[in-house]
């Protein structure tokens, strides 16, 4: 089934493969089957399960990948922050066959097709990506996690990066503890019409199993009328013993 | 008119977001929309009591568009209609 936020330029929730490292390929797909998702991005090269590599003939990884609307195709490739150039340069092959993007943690002027350069909530790192998706004409790529997360910093970077923003790799939502920063950022992304896609990942490994479980066997995402009723019951229960 | 014929590009996915966290993010992206405006809320289920709690906070001032009803996903355009 088409999705409609895939005929569309429509905000797109994708699953980042960092969230199950021990994940099959098929698992992942899944994964994000279950919780109709958008599709994938794919951390690759750090040891991974999935076991995607760019030796895989082009064929066989086209029709293993590729982003068929409403299946889990993989929309971005993240290398890890030591790919050598020469691999990033198969990896950015490898994600031009399947129509997806490549996600770069350096500016690297000699590898082609469409990327995105990874930066945090830091007005610099932001106004660099900038300039150099500015420079190049590709995309930026916003990692927010708890560990960079300032909340006055939010509207700056946005506003610096937003003509180029492409992806958003939001670390530290869905099972984890509620100081994240989904919220916060999911609104402002909301309120400024943002129709990229955004990965969700985790902000730590010591949360694989609750991301496991959450993405593998719960039944739903947590009901927000539910969570209020037990934040009362607490907030009750709690001036009952005081 | 269908969400892919839609010229409002506002989605707000709720998915993410810790249950805890949902409603507040709700309430504070509605408050922020001048009249007149509105945006998609996209959940994993029928956000009714969602509508039920707009209703008795807001009153008055919310329209509310069934655009998908399940069966994964829900998606509500709300608007802005006062303020």
């Amino acid at each position: 089934m088409a999705r409609a936020d895939q005929s569309i330029g429509c905000m797109t929730i994708l699953l980042s493969s960092d969230a199950l490292p021990r994940a099959g390929f098929d698992e992942l797909r899944e994964a994000v089957q279950r919780r109709a998702l958008g599709g994938l991005e794919l951390t690759v090269g750090a040891g991974q399960a999935h076991g995607v590599n760019p030796s895989l003939c082009p064929i066989l990884q086209n029709e293993h990948l590729s982003c068929v609307p409403g299946e889990a195709g993989v929309r971005w490739i993240q290398p890890s922050a030591e790919c050598s150039l020469p691999m990033l340069v198969v990896w950015a092959g490898a994600a031009s066959q399947i129509g997806a993007g490549l996600l770069l943690r350096r500016p690297e002027p000699d590898v082609p097709g469409t990327t995105a350069y990874i930066h945090g909530t830091d007005s610099d790192e932001a106004r660099e990506a900038a300039r150099w998706a500015a420079s190049r004409a590709t995309f930026t790529s916003w990692e927010v996690a708890p560990s960079n997360y300032d909340p006055d910093l939010l509207d700056e970077v946005l506003a610096i990066t937003f003509p180029y923003l492409a992806h958003v790799r939001l670390l530290g939502g869905g099972p984890e503890p509620e100081e994240g920063v989904a919220g916060e950022v999911m609104m402002r992304l909301a309120l400024k019409g943002y129709t990229g896609t955004i990965a969700l990942a985790p902000s730590s490994p010591k949360y694989e199993e609750d991301w496991a479980r959450w993405l593998l066997k719960k039944r739903g995402w947590g009901c927000g009328t539910a969570a209020d009723k037990a934040a009362r019951r607490e907030s009750i229960q709690v001036k009952e013993e005081a | 008119m269908s969400v892919t014929e839609s010229q409002d590009p506002k989605v707000l996915d709720v998915r993410p977001i810790p249950p805890r966290q949902k409603h507040p993010t709700i309430f504070a992206t509605f408050d922020a929309l001048n009249v007149g405006d509105s945006f998609v809320l996209v959940n994993d289920h029928d956000p009714v009591p969602l509508r039920y709690q707009f209703q008795f906070e807001r009153p008055g001032q919310v329209a509310w568009e069934y655009l998908e009803q399940g069966p994964e996903l829900w998606r509500v355009r709300i608007s802005r209609l006062a303020a």
